[in-house]
């Protein structure tokens, strides 16, 4: 008996669907024969998705190529997992001149398509194209076209080639073997520009020691303080002492940053910075929607998340945060699949010290007033945060001490960088990047504690009811405390400064 | 249990009660005086306030029912006492208008058995500093363990800390309501009140069931003025209902005094300017028993109340040059540590600390992470570290609760 071949005109294309920061592959079919002129798009899309047809056909017909005037049915499989978003236009354009035979359908086999088309038939940028690089590299393709907007980005990943094409006449140029566009070169990562600096912050060396803590080890902040004592200004800060992120961050960076749609084509060079307002919603906060899209922290993932007025975020968005705060990433289920973002950010809380927000010596709150707002935040999320420094409005001293220049970013930065690489050391082999990530196990393995520290640690105990959670935050500040001294052990005094600094979930008890 | 107040003062003090709402609109303003009001008879009474409700306020005397009212009292428990009974306190007889009934908690003899030992009243502001707390709450503690019935007006704040040192030192704690001695008041004490009404007893002039209102609180302030010898403001800014109470003690000829603050501290201007007005300083307990009794408590007093032996601190014999506040004994601090301490006690902030110690930011909160774990400060939530009593702090007011043991069993 004959094999049965497949029939002329039918073809097949690969692209891919963002899920999560990855990506999953889609192929399109397209059948075309003969019957009335219709054009249906099968296979569980939204509604930009069936609205593909007719950016298809006008950018067919608008790029000189012809749009077959025959049944044509096109399916997206798996058949079960919902299409959103413009990206598989281009497949879709591909699999139509395939299936009338204007492309060679046999070289179609290994080239992965995503891009969105306009009608006049140029390609328009995407989101997600990292996340699909990355897919295509994985499920084994050679090669990647994309919108030429996208190249740069999709270059970053190694190992296959990208393509990046202009409009869909290049791309069938491509297809034929008559054209080939020039390699996108990847981004290297640049030197950040500067950013506002440490130095201009006069004073509050305090809240500054708990700034490099808090960047030296990835450990989270909340600062306290009236209005006006600068707490957004140094928070802002941050990121400027933190050491440039290293080649594989900044692609993490660039990756959940294209998902979302915030990436300007190249590397992510800069760790980021997000201050969300606190009206903002939980899944706006940690990620969700019916097609998950990267939340806030996600959007922070290896830089900072700045909640200014911590205690007026919505409680649920707040408790939504302890698992990401956790564990580093947020896991977002949706029906039978469970979608993971990234979302190890250094968090920095600000808030005033109670409700009237008032000098210390003129406050006119009760201790009621005080107890309210202070549960406000629950003692699980405040029991994740390793550092609380509290703030006054800057002394009038400071502002006239013009002879005692404050220290700058660059000189705080490159303490921070010393200390991170020290803990990268330390820390190789273990997934973990600072002391604030490291787990329980390597958490007390590390600990090359003097005896006078481990007693510390024990009267602290005793004192201050630390949870288990909380004995092992000490011990992670503790170590970061040594790292920026430069010093391999652990001495009384670093457990003294962090337990110094932790207010912890009894400060809202009762 | 028989109720001892006569017909004629039950029936005096619900009429007050049934005006009471008429009362307020008479009274008025946050910043009054009674005005001898609640010194007037039943007729003057209706004549003065009842206005377009003065039949109907004459019908309720009329209408008033001496034994269902004690029925009443008998079903929650109260005892009562007017000023025909043994029981009325004397010290109250001092008011030109001394309430016609004391309404309270416990047996027939409950206040009598109080008010048979020397008495003390200490009052506050209900949103003090922690210092003020941490007085109150020693105050409280040593002057029940001298012996001494402590009375306070169960506020949030001072009142409080108060009540819960007394409680702490096994004292009898008395506690004047503005409202009716079974309606808790503020509601978030609630817990303390049934440690009171268990350890002590719970006083008020109002008949059971009413509610506090605006004017029963000044009114709340002359019982409590009235009772004690003494009067003790521990912190009070200038425009605190507790400088009425001082006053009303001043008024009746009783000794005044009040705890030093910081002279920089809104909190404390009102209590400080007692002081310079000539109100007595009280550092110490000690010093609240020599207002009492004159210098040498434990000869006059002392070993009279039940077991209790002087610390070495009341026989100190020159009561100028007495310790201050007593602490347990602190371990030894190095002089960094002395004066880190010293600054925390002024308030200062972390940042203000390392400044003025010469520290870098870190080692200040190494030091105070030290200080902590000898328990000497202690993190006061969002507020920054504060001085601790040594050991013997008090029990931060936030984390009592229904799972605290009461202090008496």
């Amino acid at each position: 008996m004959p094999q049965p071949t497949v029939p002329d005109m039918l073809a097949s294309v690969a692209t891919f669907a963002i899920e999560g920061v990855g990506s999953r592959q889609v192929v399109v079919e397209a059948d075309v024969r003969r019957g009335l002129p219709v054009f249906t798009i099968v296979g569980l899309p939204d509604a930009a998705v069936r609205e593909a047809r007719e950016r298809v056909r006008a950018a067919l017909l608008n790029s000189s190529l012809e749009f077959p005037l025959q049944r044509l049915t096109a399916n997206l499989a798996p058949a079960d997992v919902r299409k959103a978003g413009p990206s598989f236009d281009l497949a879709l354009a591909a699999a139509v001149l395939a299936a009338s035979g204007q492309v060679p359908r046999e070289t179609l086999g290994s080239y992965a398509l995503c891009g969105e088309l306009s009608l006049g038939g140029a390609l328009r940028p995407i989101r997600g194209a990292l996340a699909m690089a990355f897919g295509a590299r994985a499920a084994g393709f050679e090669r990647l076209i994309v919108p030429v907007e996208n190249g740069g980005e999709a270059a970053l990943v190694g190992g296959l080639e990208v393509l990046g094409v202009p409009d869909l006449a290049r791309m069938v140029a491509v297809l034929r073997g008559e054209w080939r566009p020039e390699a996108p070169a990847p981004q290297a990562p640049f030197a950040a520009p500067a950013a506002d600096d440490l130095g201009d912050v006069r004073g509050q060396t305090d809240a500054k020691r708990a700034l490099e803590l808090a960047a030296a080890g990835g450990h989270n902040l909340l600062m306290i303080g009236p209005p006006g004592a600068g707490k957004t200004m140094l928070a802002r800060r941050l990121p400027g002492i933190l050491p440039d992120p290293s080649f594989d961050e900044a692609v993490e960076i660039t990756r959940v940053h294209s998902v979302a749609g915030l990436c300007d084509g190249g590397l992510s060079s800069r760790r980021p910075f997000r201050a969300p307002h606190h009206t903002i919603s939980t899944s706006g906060l940690v990620g969700g929607g019916s097609t998950p899209r990267p939340g806030e922290i996600s959007l922070a993932h290896r830089g900072v998340l700045f909640l200014d007025e911590l205690a007026e975020f919505s409680r649920s968005a707040l408790e939504a945060l302890r698992q990401p705060l956790e564990s580093g990433c947020v896991e977002v289920s949706r029906g039978q699949r469970a979608i993971s973002f990234p979302a190890a950010a250094i968090m920095i809380g600000a808030c005033n010290p109670c409700p009237c927000a008032r000098p210390r010596n003129e406050c006119v709150c009760n201790e009621v007033d005080h107890a309210r707002y202070a549960r406000r935040l629950s003692g699980p999320l405040l029991d994740r945060i390793d550092l609380v420094c509290e703030l006054d409005a800057t002394a009038p001293l400071d502002l006239v001490e013009a002879g005692t220049a404050a220290e700058t970013s660059a000189t705080v930065r490159a303490r921070v960088t010393a200390a991170r690489a020290r803990q990268r050391e330390r820390l190789a082999g273990t997934g973990a990047l600072s002391n604030s990530e490291m787990d329980a196990r390597s958490t007390r393995r590390h600990e090359r504690r003097e005896g006078g520290a481990r007693s510390r640690l024990i009267e602290g105990h005793a004192r201050r009811a630390l949870t288990g959670r909380g004995h092992d935050r000490v011990l992670r500040l503790a170590r970061t405390v040594a790292d920026l001294a430069g010093r391999d052990s652990i001495r009384p005094e670093d457990v003294e400064e962090a337990l110094g600094f932790r207010l912890g979930a009894e400060a809202v008890a009762a | 249990m028989t109720t001892r107040a006569c017909a004629a003062c039950l029936r005096h003090s619900a009429l007050i009660g049934f005006l009471g709402g008429r009362l307020a609109a008479v009274l008025g303003g946050r910043d009054h005086r009674l005005g001898g009001v609640l010194g007037l008879s039943e007729e003057e009474l209706i004549a003065a306030v009842a206005g377009a409700r003065a039949d109907e306020a004459r019908a309720f005397l009329i209408e008033f029912d001496p034994g269902a009212a004690r029925r009443v009292l008998d079903r929650l428990g109260q005892g009562t006492a007017c000023r025909h009974t043994g029981s009325y306190p004397r010290s109250l007889l001092a008011l030109a208008d001394a309430p016609p009934v004391l309404y309270f908690t416990g047996e027939e003899d409950a206040l009598a058995q109080l008010l048979a030992a020397p008495v003390a009243t200490l009052v506050g502001t209900r949103t003090p500093s922690r210092y003020a707390l941490d007085v109150a709450h020693e105050l409280g503690r040593a002057l029940a363990v001298a012996g001494v019935t402590v009375v306070s007006g169960l506020a949030l704040g001072v009142d409080a800390a108060v009540h819960r040192g007394a409680l702490a030192g096994g004292g009898h704690p008395l506690a004047v309501l503005a409202g009716g001695v079974d309606v808790p008041y503020p509601k978030t004490n609630r817990a303390l009140y049934d440690r009171v009404v268990q350890g002590g007893a719970v006083v008020s002039e109002l008949p059971p069931g009413q509610a506090p209102l605006r004017w029963s609180f000044p009114a709340r302030n002359r019982i409590m003025a009235g009772l004690g010898s003494l009067t003790v403001v521990v912190e009070a800014t200038e425009s605190s209902g507790t400088l009425i109470t001082a006053e009303f003690a001043a008024q009746l000829g009783r000794d005044v005094g009040a705890v030093p603050g910081h002279v920089t501290s809104r909190r404390a201007a009102g209590s400080n300017r007692l002081l310079r007005e000539g109100a007595a300083v009280i550092r110490s307990a000690e010093d609240a028993l020599d207002e009492l009794f004159g210098v040498g408590t434990e000869e006059r007093f002392g070993r009279g109340a039940g077991g209790f032996t002087p610390s070495p601190d009341l026989s100190t014999g020159d009561p100028g040059r007495r310790r201050p506040m007593s602490r347990d004994a602190e371990p030894a601090l190095d002089p960094l540590e002395r004066r880190v301490l010293d600054l925390v006690e002024g308030g200062d902030t972390v940042d203000a600390i390392a400044r003025d110690a010469g520290l870098s930011p870190g080692r200040a909160r190494a030091t105070l992470g030290r200080l902590e774990l000898m328990g000497l400060v202690a993190r006061q939530g969002f507020a920054g570290y504060a001085r601790t009593l040594g050991g013997t702090s008090a029990v931060s007011p936030m984390l009592e609760g229904p799972s605290c043991p009461p202090a008496r069993p």
